[in-house]
C-alpha cells in the first residue's frame, strides 16, 4: 500500500513538471502554430540565473523575479527572431531548427559560464520529507503538480475573465478572424512567448530543488514535455496537463514495478501508441483539411 | 555549360570517384583514412534520409535509432555468432529496414509536428533499449572487440575498407539520382505537395510514404554496419537524440531535395568538429550559432540555395520536344463504354460533419457519355459531393455506384486506378514541379515496371519512362501548353494552371472525370477555350461532370443538371426546365415574386438609367 | 462624382493577386458617408476579395485604398478596424469556441480605451437589435444555428462602432425567412447613420435595400449604377441564371 502510495506522490511530482512545461508548449503553439523547441532550456535559464543572482548575495524573492523577467525577455526575442520570420512557411522545419539553435548556444554558455555540474537550489521545501500514509516525500514535490493544477486553473480564467485572454483564445482560433476585429496578431504571438517562457522560467525554479539545476538539465525534460504535450492534445490546456500528470505517475510506477531501465522504453512506447490512436492526443482538436 | 548542367550528378559520381581512388594518398595516414571513412558513412546515411525528408517531405528526428539498429545488429552478430561482414551487412540493413516499415505505419493517420514526436519517440525507445538491454547490448560499456571486416574469409585493410565505403557512397548517390527521376521519385515530391492530388492521379500515398521510410531504414541499417566495422566498439552514446537532430541537419544544410545537398551537408558536419576545435569551450556555442545563421540566410541549403541563385543566370532549359508523332489522345483513353447506360449513381447520400449536415438524401444519376451540370448557390453542397464521389470525404450514409459498381467505401487513388479523375475548385498542382512532370504523375499507375527496375535503370523502365514522357507531352500540347513543358507550375498564368490541371487528370486515362468550378478566375476568352474542350473530351466519350458558377457555361454545354441547395437535390432535368424551376429561382434570387417584377420592369424599360 | 459630399470609403485602380490569380483587377469604388452600397457578382467574381483588401486581411498589390482621405493601402487588418471601418466575413467566422458573450466583447477589442461601460452598454444595444442573442449569452458560439451565427457575426462588427460596415455574403447557407428578418435591421441601421457595403449573391434583395451597386465580372466591375436601375437592367438579371444562352 505505502509502496503505491509512494509510487502515486512521486509521479505527481514529476508528472507535475511535465505538464508544467507542456504548458508552455501549450500556451506557444495556441498563438502562432508553432514553438520553442528547446523550451527546457527556458526552465534551464530560470533555474540557473536563480542561483547566479543568489551567488551575487541578492534576497530570494528579488532573485527569482530578475530570474523571471530574463526569461520573459528571452521567449520575446526568440519569438521574434526564430518563429516569426519561419512560423509562415507550412513546412515545420525552420522554426524547429533555429529554436533547437538557439538551444544549443543558450545550453552551452550556460555550460561555460555556470559550470558543467549540478546545483542544487537550496528551498525549505525540500528540508524535510513529510509522510503521507506511509510514503515519503518532500513538500516541494507536492507543490509542483499543485502549481501546475493551479497555473492551468489562473490560465482558464485569464483566457476567460480578461480581454487579453480572449483575444489569446481568437488567435488560436482563427487568425483572420481575430484580426479584423482588431487584435493584433503578431503582438499576441510576442505576449504569448512572454507568457510561456514566464512560466518556463518559474517551472524551472520550482524543479530545482527537487532536480538540481545545471546546464543539461532541460534537454530530456524539453523533450519529455513536448512529447507530452502532443498526446494530451497540444490545443487543450487541461489535456497537456492531465496528460504530463499521467505520465509521471505512469514512468514511477513502471520504475518500481518492472525497472528503472526500462521507464523511458515503455514511456515513450505509450506516446507512439497513444498517437496512433488519437493522432491528434487525447484532448485535441481535429484540423479538417479543406478542398 | 547547359550540358555539364544537365550531366551534373554523372560528371560529380566521375569526379568523386576518381577523388576517392586518390583519398589513401591525400590523407596519408591511419587516422586522416579513418576519418574519410566515416564522412562517407555519414554521406550514405544522409543521401538515404534524403529520400525521406527531401523528397517525401516527412521530417524524422529519429533517424539515430535506425542507424544503432543496423549498428547493433552487426555488432552483435560478428561478436556473438561469428557471422562475416557480408551477411552483417544484408541482415543489418533488412532488420533495420523491417523497423522502417514499422515507422512508416503511423504515417497513415499522424501528421506534422505529431509524426516528429513519433520519430523522437522511436529514437529514444532504442537509446533506452540499448542502455538497459545488457546482456545482448553491453549497456554503456557497449560492444566491443569486434572483428577485422573480412570478405570470403580474407580480412580486408584500411584501405580495402575505405574503398568499400566509398563505392557503397557512390551507389546510395546512384540510388538517389535514380529514385528521383522516376516514377517513384516524382510521387514523393507530389505527395508531400498535395497529398489529395496525388491520390487522386491513383498514387497510393501510404505506400509512397513506405517507401520513402524503408529506404532511409535500409541506407541508415547500413551506415550503421560500416560505422561498426570502422570503429570496431558502439555505446548507446553515439546514438542519442542529438545525433538524430545532426542527420537532419545534414540533409537540410547541404539541401533537401537536391542530390548533392546530402553529400554536401554530410561532409561539412563531419568536418565541422574538426573546424571547431579551435574554438575551445565555445566549440557547441558556434555549432549553434552557424545553424542559425545557414537557417537564416541559406533556407533551401547550400546546394538548394545556390540553385535558386544559378537558376537566376541561366537560360530557361530548351522546351521539351515530341520526338514520337504526336500520338493523338484516343490512344490513352481508355475505351468509352459507349453502351448508353449510367456511369454514375448517388442513391441517398447523407454526409454530416459533427452536427451539421452538408448533404441530405442525395439522389441523382449521370448517365454515360454526357455533360452533367451541378449547380447550386454557395455552400449548397456541391464540392463536399464531389469530395465524396471522389473518395476524399466518407459518406455517413448511402451508396456511391460507378459503373455499376460500389465505391461507397473506395479511397480516392482506387477510384483513380478505375478511371475517376478531378480537379480542384483551387487548383492542387504540385506547384513546385514543372507542367511536365504534374501531367507524369497522372500516368503513375499505368507503369509496369517497378522500383528496381528503376533503380537499376532495366531496359523495361526506360521504355516506360520515355513512353509516358511522350504521352504527357502530348497531353500539354492536346491543351495547348507544349511550350511550357518546363516551367514549375506555380510559375504559368493562372488559366494555364486550370488547363494543366485538366491535361494532368487526362493522363489517369478517365471514363469519368470531375471538373469543380473550372472556370473560377478564368477570363472571357479562357472561358470560352474550356467551353471547347469540355465540349471535344466529351466527344471522345468521357463522361463529365461541372460543378461551375458560370451559368452562360454550365447551361451551354450540359445535357442534364443537378441543382443542390442547403445539402439537398432541388431540381433535376435539363437546362431549360432546371432555369423555368420555381425552387432555383428562389434559390439564386431569394424570392421569385422579385424576380418576375424586375424581368416585367425590365422589359419596359430597354436602356436602364444612370447604368455606366 | 457629382457629390459634394467627402466618401468615407474611396477605391481606386485596386488588384489583388492569388500567386498567379488576379482576383481584383484595377477596379475603383466609393462609399459615401451613410451610404448602403451593394456589390453583386458570381463567385469568384473578385467581391470578397475586394472587401478583404480594404479591411487589410489581404494585400493588394497596387492601388489605393482611402478612408476619410486617409491613405490605409497596406495597413495591417487591426488598424482598419480602429479607423472605423469593420468587416463582417465570409461564413462568418465567429470564435465558436467562446461563448457569445466572450465574442461579443472581442468585437470591442479595438475600443481598449473606452470605458468597460460603455462597451457594456453597447452590448445591451446589440441584444435590443437581436434579441436571440441575449437569450443564448453564455452558450459556446458554435453551437448557434446558421442565422444566429450572423447576428452574431453582424454584432461582433458593429461593436468596435465602425462607421462603415463591410458585409461579405451575409446569406450565405441562410433559409430565405432567416434573410427576411437580416435586411430589415441593415436598412434600419443604415437609416441611423451607418453606411454600409453589402457583397453578396442574392442581387434581387442586395439591391431593393441598396442606393447604389457595383456588378462585378471576371475581376471588374461591369456595370454600376443606382440600384434601382441595376435590380431592372437584363444583363445583370440574365447573366444570373446563364438565360442569354439559353
Amino acid at each position: 500500500m505505502s509502496a503505491v502510495v509512494q509510487y502515486l506522490l512521486a509521479g505527481l511530482g514529476i508528472g507535475g513538471i511535465y505538464a508544467l512545461v507542456a504548458i508552455g508548449f501549450h500556451v506557444m503553439w495556441s498563438s502562432a502554430k508553432a514553438v520553442n523547441f528547446a523550451h527546457g532550456d527556458t526552465l534551464m535559464l530560470g533555474a540557473v540565473l536563480t542561483i547566479v543572482f543568489l551567488d551575487l548575495a541578492l534576497p530570494m524573492s528579488v532573485a527569482i523575479l530578475l530570474a523571471i523577467t530574463v526569461s520573459i525577455l528571452f521567449g520575446v526575442v526568440l519569438e521574434r527572431v526564430a518563429i516569426r520570420p519561419f512560423a509562415t512557411q507550412a513546412q515545420s522545419i525552420g522554426w524547429m531548427l533555429t529554436t533547437i539553435a538557439i538551444g544549443i548556444m543558450l545550453e552551452s554558455y550556460a555550460t561555460i559560464s555556470f559550470g558543467a555540474f549540478a546545483r542544487p537550489l537550496p528551498s525549505p521545501l525540500v528540508e524535510n520529507p513529510v509522510t503521507i500514509l506511509g510514503a515519503g516525500v518532500f513538500p516541494q514535490e507536492l507543490l509542483i503538480p499543485c502549481a501546475a493544477i493551479l497555473i492551468v486553473i489562473l490560465l482558464h480564467v485569464f483566457q476567460r475573465r480578461t480581454q487579453l485572454g480572449r483575444a489569446m483564445r481568437a488567435v488560436a482560433f482563427n487568425r483572420t478572424a481575430a484580426a479584423i476585429v482588431g487584435i493584433n496578431v503578431n503582438q499576441i504571438a510576442m505576449i504569448s512567448f512572454g507568457l510561456a517562457s514566464a512560466l518556463g522560467g518559474l517551472s524551472g525554479i520550482l524543479v530545482a530543488p527537487v532536480i538540481q539545476a545545471s546546464a543539461t538539465m532541460g534537454l530530456l525534460l524539453g523533450i519529455k514535455g513536448f512529447a507530452v504535450a502532443i498526446i494530451g492534445g497540444i490545443t487543450s490546456a487541461h489535456g497537456v496537463v492531465i496528460a504530463g500528470l499521467l505520465y509521471g505517475v505512469i514512468e514511477k510506477f513502471v520504475d518500481g514495478y518492472i525497472s528503472t531501465a526500462a521507464r523511458e522504453a515503455v514511456g515513450f512506447s505509450i506516446v507512439i501508441l497513444v498517437l496512433m490512436i488519437w493522432p491528434q492526443g487525447l484532448f485535441g482538436r481535429k484540423e479538417v483539411v479543406k478542398v | 555549360m547547359n550540358w555539364l548542367l544537365r550531366n551534373r550528378n554523372w560528371v560529380f559520381a566521375s569526379v568523386a570517384a576518381v577523388l576517392l581512388l586518390a583519398m589513401p594518398e591525400i590523407a596519408g595516414n591511419e587516422y586522416a583514412l579513418r576519418f574519410y571513412t566515416l564522412m562517407l558513412i555519414y554521406m550514405i546515411l544522409a543521401l538515404g534520409l534524403n529520400v525521406l525528408v527531401g523528397f517525401t517531405g516527412l521530417v524524422s528526428l529519429g533517424q539515430a535509432g535506425l542507424y544503432a539498429i543496423g549498428a547493433y545488429t552487426a555488432a552483435i552478430l560478428a561478436t556473438r555468432v561469428d557471422v562475416g561482414f557480408i551477411p552483417c551487412l544484408v541482415l543489418g540493413m533488412l532488420f533495420s529496414g523491417a523497423f522502417g516499415v514499422l515507422l512508416a505505419y503511423p504515417t497513415v493517420r499522424v501528421r506534422g509536428v505529431y509524426l516528429a514526436v513519433v520519430t523522437i519517440a522511436f529514437g529514444i525507445i532504442v537509446e533506452n533499449i540499448a542502455i538497459e538491454w545488457d546482456s545482448l547490448t553491453g549497456s554503456w560499456v557497449g560492444i566491443s572487440d569486434v572483428p577485422q571486416p573480412g570478405i570470403f574469409g580474407t580480412p580486408i585493410g584500411h584501405r580495402t575498407y575505405f574503398y568499400l565505403v566509398g563505392g557503397c557512397a557512390l551507389i546510395a548517390f546512384a540510388v538517389n539520382v535514380n529514385i528521383m527521376n522516376s516514377r517513384f521519385g516524382r510521387a514523393m515530391i507530389a505527395t508531400s505537395q498535395s497529398e489529395i492530388a496525388a491520390s487522386s492521379l491513383g498514387i497510393n500515398v501510404t505506400a509512397v510514404r513506405t517507401l520513402a521510410f524503408v529506404i532511409s531504414a535500409v541506407t541508415a541499417g547500413a551506415a550503421g554496419v560500416f560505422y561498426v566495422f570502422l570503429n570496431k566498439y558502439i555505446s548507446p552514446d553515439i546514438f542519442s537524440f542529438g545525433d538524430s537532430i545532426r542527420f537532419l541537419l545534414m540533409v537540410i544544410l547541404g539541401g533537401a531535395g537536391t542530390t548533392l545537398g546530402p553529400v554536401v551537408g554530410a561532409g561539412v558536419l563531419s568536418y565541422l568538429p574538426e573546424f571547431l576545435q579551435q574554438f575551445g569551450e565555445w566549440q557547441a556555442f558556434a555549432y549553434g550559432a552557424l545553424l542559425a545563421i545557414v537557417m537564416f540566410f541559406l533556407p533551401r541549403g547550400i546546394i538548394g540555395s545556390l540553385a535558386d541563385i544559378l537558376q537566376r543566370f541561366l537560360p530557361v532549359a530548351p522546351a521539351q520536344v515530341l520526338t514520337e508523332n504526336s500520338s493523338p489522345l484516343k490512344d490513352f483513353l481508355r475505351d468509352g463504354r459507349s453502351e448508353r447506360g449510367i456511369c454514375l449513381e448517388a442513391e441517398n447520400v447523407s454526409l454530416r460533419f459533427g452536427g451539421l449536415s452538408a448533404l441530405e438524401n442525395v439522389q441523382t444519376q449521370v448517365s454515360t457519355g454526357s455533360i452533367h451540370g451541378l449547380i447550386g448557390p454557395n455552400g449548397a453542397g456541391k464540392s463536399t459531393l464531389l469530395n465524396a464521389v471522389s473518395g476524399i470525404y466518407q459518406v455517413s450514409s448511402g451508396r456511391i455506384l460507378f459503373e455499376g459498381e460500389d465505391i461507397t467505401a473506395m479511397r480516392s487513388y482506387q477510384l483513380a486506378r478505375r478511371g475517376l479523375a478531378r480537379t480542384f475548385q483551387n487548383t492542387e498542382l504540385f506547384k513546385e514541379m514543372s507542367a511536365l512532370e504534374n501531367v507524369w504523375n497522372g500516368f503513375y499507375s499505368h507503369y509496369r515496371s517497378g522500383i528496381i527496375s528503376a533503380i537499376l535503370r532495366l531496359p523495361n523502365y526506360r521504355t516506360d519512362e520515355e513512353h509516358y514522357r511522350q504521352a504527357a507531352l502530348a497531353l500539354l500540347d492536346y491543351v495547348g501548353l507544349s511550350n511550357f513543358a518546363e516551367t514549375k507550375a506555380k510559375d504559368l498564368p493562372f488559366g494555364f494552371q486550370r488547363k494543366l490541371e485538366i491535361a494532368r487528370a487526362l493522363a489517369v486515362s478517365p471514363r469519368l472525370l470531375l471538373l469543380d468550378e473550372p472556370a473560377a478566375g478564368l477570363t472571357h476568352a479562357e472561358v470560352d477555350d474550356l467551353r471547347d474542350l469540355i465540349l471535344q473530351l466529351a466527344e471522345h466519350g468521357i463522361t463529365i461532370v461541372v460543378v461551375e458558377h458560370h451559368m452562360d457555361l454550365v447551361m451551354a454545354i450540359s445535357s442534364q443538371m443537378t441543382v443542390l441547395d442547403y445539402g439537398e437535390v432541388i431540381a433535376r432535368g435539363t437546362s431549360a426546365e432546371v432555369q423555368e424551376n420555381a425552387r432555383v429561382i428562389e434559390a439564386y434570387f431569394g424570392n421569385p415574386d422579385m424576380l418576375d417584377h424586375a424581368l416585367s420592369a425590365a422589359a419596359d424599360t430597354q436602356v436602364a438609367d444612370g447604368v455606366s | 462624382m457629382t457629390d459634394q459630399q467627402q466618401p468615407l470609403l474611396e477605391v481606386e485602380r485596386l488588384s489583388v493577386t492569388y500567386g498567379q490569380v488576379q482576383a481584383v483587377r484595377e477596379i475603383s469604388l466609393h462609399v459615401l458617408p451613410s451610404e448602403f452600397v451593394s456589390i453583386i457578382g458570381n463567385n469568384g467574381a473578385g467581391k470578397s476579395s475586394t472587401l478583404k483588401a480594404i479591411a487589410g486581411v489581404v494585400k493588394p498589390v497596387g492601388g489605393s485604398i482611402r478612408i476619410q482621405g486617409t491613405e490605409v493601402q497596406g495597413l495591417p487588418a487591426h488598424r482598419i478596424v480602429r479607423m472605423g471601418v469593420s468587416l463582417v466575413p465570409e461564413g462568418r467566422q465567429i470564435f465558436a469556441d467562446q461563448t457569445v458573450d466572450d465574442n461579443l466583447r472581442l468585437g470591442a477589442y479595438s475600443r481598449r480605451r473606452d470605458q468597460e461601460s460603455a462597451v457594456d452598454a453597447d452590448i445591451e444595444r446589440m441584444i435590443e437589435l437581436f434579441p436571440v442573442l441575449g437569450e443564448r449569452r453564455t452558450q459556446m458560439a458554435g453551437s448557434l444555428s446558421g442565422g444566429e451565427q450572423q447576428m452574431l457575426a453582424l454584432a461582433r462588427g458593429l461593436l468596435s462602432k465602425p462607421r462603415l460596415l463591410m458585409i461579405d455574403e451575409m446569406s450565405l447557407g441562410l433559409a430565405p425567412r432567416v434573410l427576411e428578418t437580416l435586411f430589415p435591421v441593415l436598412e434600419r441601421l443604415n437609416r441611423d447613420g451607418l453606411a454600409i457595403l453589402l457583397v453578396e449573391q442574392l442581387a434581387t434583395m442586395a439591391l431593393r435595400v441598396a442606393h447604389r451597386g457595383y456588378v462585378f465580372e471576371n475581376a471588374e466591375i461591369s456595370m454600376s449604377g443606382s440600384a434601382r436601375s441595376l435590380a431592372q437592367n437584363r444583363q445583370v438579371i440574365e447573366s444570373y441564371l446563364g438565360r442569354r444562352a439559353a
